[in-house]
């Protein structure tokens, strides 16, 4: 009856009109959720329809150094080349450090883009902000994470939020910027990402809201979800379009806080005992299984913050010195590259076997490289104009090098990819064609999702 | 966010009331007219030999209604060798001299005079006003293929034909010009590409023998000319009919016109490109033929070249049994509504009860609920004039001025992110002030647009110190004081309004006087301290297009103005702006103020008022907005006349004709409560206090005084941050993240269970059950239980054990907070 | 937050001729996993476990050679190294 596919769309280009239901009605600008909302309640039009692939994006935080992972120079000298040597993979020309055989074995699933940079200050948080919303904007107004733009356009699948991080959002990496990037920004605080706010490697994690608050008993919640479910009921008057969305959002609410599947969407244990070890017992591991999960169970979006911080804890950010951030190559060897390594490998082939990979991109970004040059403790600092990331799954073509650096991994050296464009990559590679899908940017004015062009080669 | 298309709505909302309006549809047999056949226009005068022109043929019914019968008609032509004629009615002159169109429908038959005056040889075609709307027409242009800023594949167009030198050039210039093939039109790489022969990823956007294939090809064939100093230029364009009332299942064909400055008029339907407002509702095809489709109203847009033209449609029911209401004249809204409600055969909602008005204009008035003695008191009020009494008191409140503060900081983006602390304080005690005072918004915006200097001596400078640069202020200003968006003609015309960079530049000029420099008395840490300074000898603002400086313009004026070298620009903005005869200032004050009184303006989105967004009851609106220039720009005048209009004081419940409206005020309709009242409200009801970091202790959610509070439940509920000058930053949608807030969280929870809170204080007095459940039904939704909500509320007090007593009364306290009853303003 | 390591990793490990072979490790924490050779009670190197499931250790010096697996325990920033590295399986030996 209703064809919200056809709705023109306002937007500085002039208006378009192409079939937007099949990638999410509500991404029509102009039609805002209560609307849409509206019509869906009236059978129009049904938001869990929306084709688009998934996106699990890992957040390597702390940013591991290029030289030391993903781009070895082995011909580089001793104070840039490191210690680490490269091995072989299945894909020819890819090679990669010798602490990732696993990856190494699936190398036709996944690509490099080796030329990556970007021009902000060489801070953390002015990473996650490039990385996560394809813009710096540093204290600026900001832009939304991109699984906020993937909710805001294509709505909610299921009764879980569309877009999920885990285990938690960035905080303390010596700027506020990163947690700036980690909201929907101008499209507004329902499409903010549902932060876990717990540790899935832990066997009895609560999340927030979601866990009944201490003396609510099941008795006491029953008793108030029918009370209100007949207060409402008598007062029961002509619905319009906030009304409607009240109610759906109660709805999801309520169905989120009590039903069955939620808890079971969570519930690690009723993994294997095998799987939860092919992914590692630890939070990067048993975030990576979760988000499978939560995949499977109609999440568009999950993000998995590897760390929450850069302080006192053995990450990424390599600076071995000797205090807050003692972080070395020892600790590469022995913890974080086999941990990312087993999560990484376990995911692609779990998602593989289950069908899942050609739905669903697996974006593992970090906010910026390692300074070729080793410093005096043996540590790498801060590096944004150059460095490595890597993209798989979806519409994504596996096995490729894309872009290259120079000889000491100091700038790209060929094809020089800015963030915008791994955005755009991650889009298009969900299946989002970013010529006709647009979102309600800042003022509502209806913009593109990202103004960049998306790495061809990857498709 | 307020900023939706409301019209889509009625469709759900009908489908929601179950109404069936397929039936509707089916195509009737040949209509009987009660009178002649018109004719759009009634005669034709032909005077260029590729400009064929349409006729729009229509009839009335005896039940008068009017039926487009261009497509049923036939068409025959007394002299083919002066003029043709298509079966579509499309009149093509062939030589000069004088003939008549004979046109045949429902029985009846008309004559069309014709005049063809060609001149003695073909004109050569016209890139500027052949070639570049075949472009427009072809898609070619639009932002999402070669009008992208970044063009599609190494080909770049002007954003929908904005500058005819640049795409010239593009097209006969680059890629060594082979775009063009002028020894083979035919193979040109343009027309391959175009018709998608050869890999096009636009695919094809013309077929051979469509007017944009035979334009392009044509032009190539006569060897590609440029005139781009032809002087001819497009005035106007104009759309036929301008109303169109229709039932659904009915058609019409549209006619659009163009207007040149050497006075000439040429049909160019089939080069326009036709959008509807409600597609859903009221689709257009792309040879603008408009299908009423489901009830309801909204506006087709016709563009040709970057001017616009609209066309309004009512889509109405067959007539049901109707009688007219009277329409009331005391309240100027009252009048005005019901006569549009009676062409719309719609009988407005009854007005609503005491409880409920009282609530309602207590939350629009001052942005918080009536506690349970001032409704008791209202409600044992037994004057006549009671409503009026509450109103006019409710005015001289501080919460008044408090609440309207919060509204013109969010609009000033009043905010200690941009603003030094002192300032931000000083800018929110100023505007305060001027609520409190009653100021003229003609003064206000007076006040705000020359401001300079410190917080010291002009707190209204802030205003200029919260802007990022010039660009940002005339954004500001455009969108605050006249609703209109002007961002998107900063880099090229506006897609949807008549404007152009040197509108945006001209605006531009006014306000490059101004910058900022440090306080010098600041503490040298403190970087946000500054004052606004005037540089009187500042040039003009640079138009980017055409790299000239370009003189000040008023918005919609035709041309440039002259100030005298050395004057404060802004003075001229101002007095401009603040005059009675201004366009848009007072406009759309007015139908801004109105939009916080219901769900949306008149014009919706508030602050987006454009020809191609046209409002819902023009003369309503105009005569508002005489009644409050009239009235010196006094928003509480404007505030009262319409609380106290009948049209405010609808109830919310629908009767048997106004279900699917959700336009024209017939009912009221529940809006949820903005974020910082349903807080406040959350702490009237429960007693229990919610504290705001960087704001004094004790300072209610609507005192606080900028867009930089900590506050995760306000934010959650859609404060703005104060980021934009947009009405559609805040947001008051529910989401399920707020709805597991209040269901699960400590927000509702800890607020009913807290000792000391209103749930402990009652149940300390030792009160019955039912005492206990009528005094937190006043509490929280401001009126005494029914009989049946008493019934499941005892009901459910009887589930609990006794000793479980406090927990029954904490859940019902709980589930009232949870009601739309609370939540929504009803 | 700090990482999490729940349950204590376990895994069995047998000889076949010189070559070893280990099972999956159990509540696996996924950190480096690695082969310890002794000879004659004296540690003489360490080699990775992680992509392949045996190992044979080229040391051709006659004696006892003693082969266990080692995982990587990260004990937290303030310890010494982050860690250590724990045995998580039985030992082996063979003399040659």
């Amino acid at each position: 009856m209703l064809h919200i596919g056809n709705a023109p769309i306002p937007t500085c280009g002039g208006l378009t009109r192409r079939s937007f239901l099949q990638v999410g009605a509500a991404g029509l600008a102009g039609l805002n959720l209560p609307d849409f909302l509206a019509m869906k309640a009236a059978g129009a039009v049904d938001e869990s329809k929306a084709e688009v692939k998934n996106c699990i994006m890992l957040f390597l935080v702390g940013s591991p150094g290029h030289l030391d992972t993903w781009d070895l120079k082995p011909n580089a000298p001793a104070d840039i080349r490191g210690p680490f040597k490269p091995i072989k993979t299945k894909a020819p020309g890819l090679d990669i450090c010798e602490h990732l055989p696993l990856m190494a074995k699936l190398a036709d699933k996944y690509s490099l883009i080796r030329s990556l940079f970007h021009t902000g200050s060489a801070v953390h948080g002015a990473g996650h902000q490039w990385m996560m919303t394809g813009h710096g904007f540093n204290n600026g107004d900001p832009h939304p994470h991109a699984g906020s733009v993937i909710a805001r356009v294509f709505g909610q699948k299921s009764a879980l939020p569309p877009s999920i991080i885990l285990p938690g959002k960035v905080g303390a990496v010596g700027d506020n910027l990163g947690e700036r990037a980690q909201t929907a920004a101008y499209l507004g605080t329902a499409y903010n990402p549902f932060f876990l706010g717990a540790d899935p490697a832990k066997s009895d994690f609560k999340i927030a809201n979601l866990s009944p608050q201490a003396g609510q008993t099941e008795f006491r919640i029953n008793a108030r979800r029918k009370l209100l479910a007949e207060l409402d009921a008598i007062q029961q008057q002509v619905e319009n379009a906030s009304t409607v969305a009240h109610d759906t959002a109660y709805q999801r609410a309520f169905s989120l806080i009590t039903a069955p599947e939620t808890k079971k969407a969570f519930d690690l244990s009723e993994e294997k005992d095998s799987v939860r070890d092919r992914y590692g017992r630890n939070t990067f591991g048993a975030s990576c299984l979760l988000s499978r999960r939560l995949i499977e169970r109609g999440v568009r979006f999950v993000t998995i913050n590897h760390f929450d911080t850069v302080f006192s804890i053995a990450c990424w950010d390599m600076h071995a010195d000797g205090g807050s951030l003692n972080n070395t190559v020892q600790d590469y060897e022995r913890h974080l590259l086999p941990q990312f390594d087993q999560a990484y490998s376990a995911l692609l082939t779990d998602l593989d076997e289950r069908g899942l990979l050609k739905e669903t991109v697996v974006a593992t970004l970090s906010e910026m490289g390692r300074t070729p040059r080793i410093n005096g403790k043996g540590g790498r600092d801060h590096y944004p104009p150059c460095w490595t990331n890597f993209l798989a799954g979806g519409n994504i073509k596996g096995g490729q090098v894309i872009g290259a650096s120079d000889k000491n991994g100091a700038v790209p050296h060929e094809y020089p990819i800015d963030p915008p464009r791994v955005l755009a990559t991650i889009y298009q590679g969900m299946g989002v064609d970013l010529d006709q899908v647009m979102m309600p940017g800042p003022g509502s004015r209806p913009i593109r999702l990202i103004d960049a062009e998306p790495i061809p080669e990857l498709f | 966010m307020k900023d939706s298309p409301l019209a889509c709505l009625t469709l759900a909302c009908a489908a929601l009331l179950g109404l069936s309006l397929a039936a509707a549809h089916a195509q009737t047999p040949e209509p009987v007219l009660a009178g002649d056949l018109r004719l759009q226009p009634a005669a034709l005068n032909l005077i260029h030999p590729r400009q064929p022109h349409s006729v729009l043929v229509s009839g009335v019914t005896a039940d008068g209604q009017t039926l487009d019968l261009t497509g049923n008609a036939s068409y025959s032509s007394a002299d083919e060798k002066i003029a043709a004629v298509d079966s579509f009615g499309w009149v093509r002159p062939v030589a000069s001299g004088k003939t008549s169109i004979t046109i045949k429908a429902a029985g009846k038959s008309v004559t069309l005079p014709v005049t063809v005056e060609l001149p003695a040889s073909a004109p050569p075609i016209s890139f500027r006003h052949e070639v570049m709307p075949a472009f427009s027409k072809g898609g070619c242009n639009m932002g999402a293929c070669h009008g992208y800023s970044l063009g599609k594949n190494g080909f770049k167009l002007s954003l929908r034909g904005g500058d005819e030198a640049a795409d010239y050039e593009a097209l006969t210039q680059e890629f060594q010009g082979r775009r063009l093939n002028r020894h083979r039109p035919e193979a040109s790489l343009l027309l391959r590409k175009g018709l998608g022969e050869s890999a096009h990823r636009g695919g094809a956007r013309m077929e051979v023998g469509d007017v944009v294939h035979d334009t392009l090809l044509a032009w190539i064939r006569a060897g590609a000319p440029g005139d781009l100093k032809n002087k001819l230029e497009l005035v106007s364009v104009k759309v036929y009919p301008e109303k169109i009332v229709a039932r659904p299942g009915q058609q019409q064909q549209l006619q659009l016109l163009a207007h040149y400055s050497d006075g000439s008029v040429r049909d160019v339907t089939k080069f326009a490109v036709f959008s509807s407002n409600a597609d859903a509702l009221v689709p257009v095809d792309e040879a603008g033929v408009v299908s009423a489709r489901e009830l309801g109203e909204t506006a087709i847009v016709a563009r040709y070249e970057r001017l616009f033209s609209v066309s309004n449609v009512v889509v109405l029911s067959k007539p049901v049994e109707f009688t007219a209401n009277a329409v009331p004249t005391e309240n100027l809204i009252d009048k005005y509504v019901t006569a549009k409600l009676n062409d719309l055969s719609i009988t407005p909602s009854d007005l609503c009860g005491d409880a409920e008005f009282l609530r309602r204009v207590y939350i629009d008035l001052i942005g918080i609920q009536p506690t349970p003695a001032e409704v008791k008191a209202f409600m044992a009020d037994t004057a006549a004039d009671k409503r009026v009494k509450a109103v006019d008191a409710l005015f001289a409140r501080p919460e008044f001025a408090d609440h309207w503060a919060l509204k013109w900081g969010d609009l000033l983006q009043n905010s200690r992110s941009r603003l030094s602390e002192p300032a931000m304080w000083a800018f929110r005690e100023w505007i305060r002030s001027s609520v409190a005072s009653n100021m003229g918004l003609d003064e206000f915006a007076r006040r705000l647009l020359t401001s300079k200097g410190g917080p010291r001596d002009d707190p209204a400078a802030a205003f200029f110190l919260v802007s990022t640069d010039t660009n940002d202020t005339l954004q500001r200003v455009t969108q605050v004081f006249c609703g209109v968006r002007m961002l998107c003609a900063k880099c090229h015309a506006h897609p949807f309004e008549n404007w152009t960079q040197a509108d945006y530049f001209g605006l531009a000029s006014f306000f490059n006087q101004v910058s900022s420099k440090p306080d010098p008395t600041r503490d040298a840490k403190d970087t946000k301290s500054k004052l606004v300074t005037l540089n009187l000898a500042a040039g003009n603002a640079l138009n980017t297009r055409t790299n000239a400086a370009q003189p000040p313009r008023f918005l919609g004026s035709a041309g440039d103005i002259k100030l005298a070298a050395g004057e404060d620009r802004r003075e001229a903005y101002a007095k401009w702006l603040t005059a009675p005869e201004n366009p848009f200032f007072a406009k759309s004050l007015t139908n801004r103020i109105w939009s916080y009184f219901f769900h949306r303006g008149i014009i919706d989105p508030v602050d987006d008022l454009r020809s191609t967004n046209p409002p819902t009851n023009p003369v309503l609106l105009d005569a508002l907005t005489k009644d409050f220039i009239e009235h010196k720009f006094d928003a509480r005048h404007l505030m009262r006349t319409i609380v106290l209009s009948q049209t405010y004081q609808r109830s919310t419940r629908a009767n048997r004709t106004n279900g699917h409206d959700t336009l024209n005020f017939s009912r009221a309709i529940p809006r949820r409560m903005k974020a910082e009242v349903l807080v406040d409200c959350l702490v009237q009801a429960t007693g229990v206090a919610e504290s705001f970091p960087g704001a004094p202790g004790g300072f209610r959610a609507v005192q606080l005084p900028d867009g930089n509070v900590q506050s995760p439940l306000l934010s959650m509920l859609g404060k703005p941050m104060r980021l934009e000058a947009c009405e559609c930053e805040r947001s008051d949608e529910s989401n399920m993240l707020q709805a597991l807030e209040f269901i699960n969280g400590k927000s509702i929870l800890d607020r009913v269970s807290r000792p000391g809170g209103r749930v402990d204080t009652l149940l300390k007095q030792k009160l019955t059950d039912a005492q206990v459940i009528e005094e937190l039904y006043w509490w929280a939704v401001c009126r005494a239980p029914s009989e049946k909500e008493m019934e499941k509320a005892l009901a459910h007090f009887k589930e609990y054990e006794a000793k479980q007593r406090t927990e029954a009364a904490q859940d019902l306290m709980w589930t009232l907070l949870n009601t739309k009853d609370f939540l929504f303003n009803r | 937050m700090d990482q999490v390591f729940e349950g204590t990793p376990k895994a069995d490990i047998r000889l076949e001729g010189r070559k070893v072979i280990r099972g999956e490790v159990s509540n696996d924490w996924a950190s480096r996993l690695q082969w310890k050779i002794s000879h004659n009670g004296k540690v003489v190197g360490t080699a990775p476990a992680r992509a392949d499931l045996d190992y044979e250790h080229p040391g051709t010096e006659a004696g006892t050679y003693e082969i266990v697996l080692e995982l990587w325990k990260y004990e937290g920033f303030k310890v010494k190294d982050h860690g250590k590295f724990v045995e998580i399986s039985n030992k082996v030996n063979y003399t040659v």
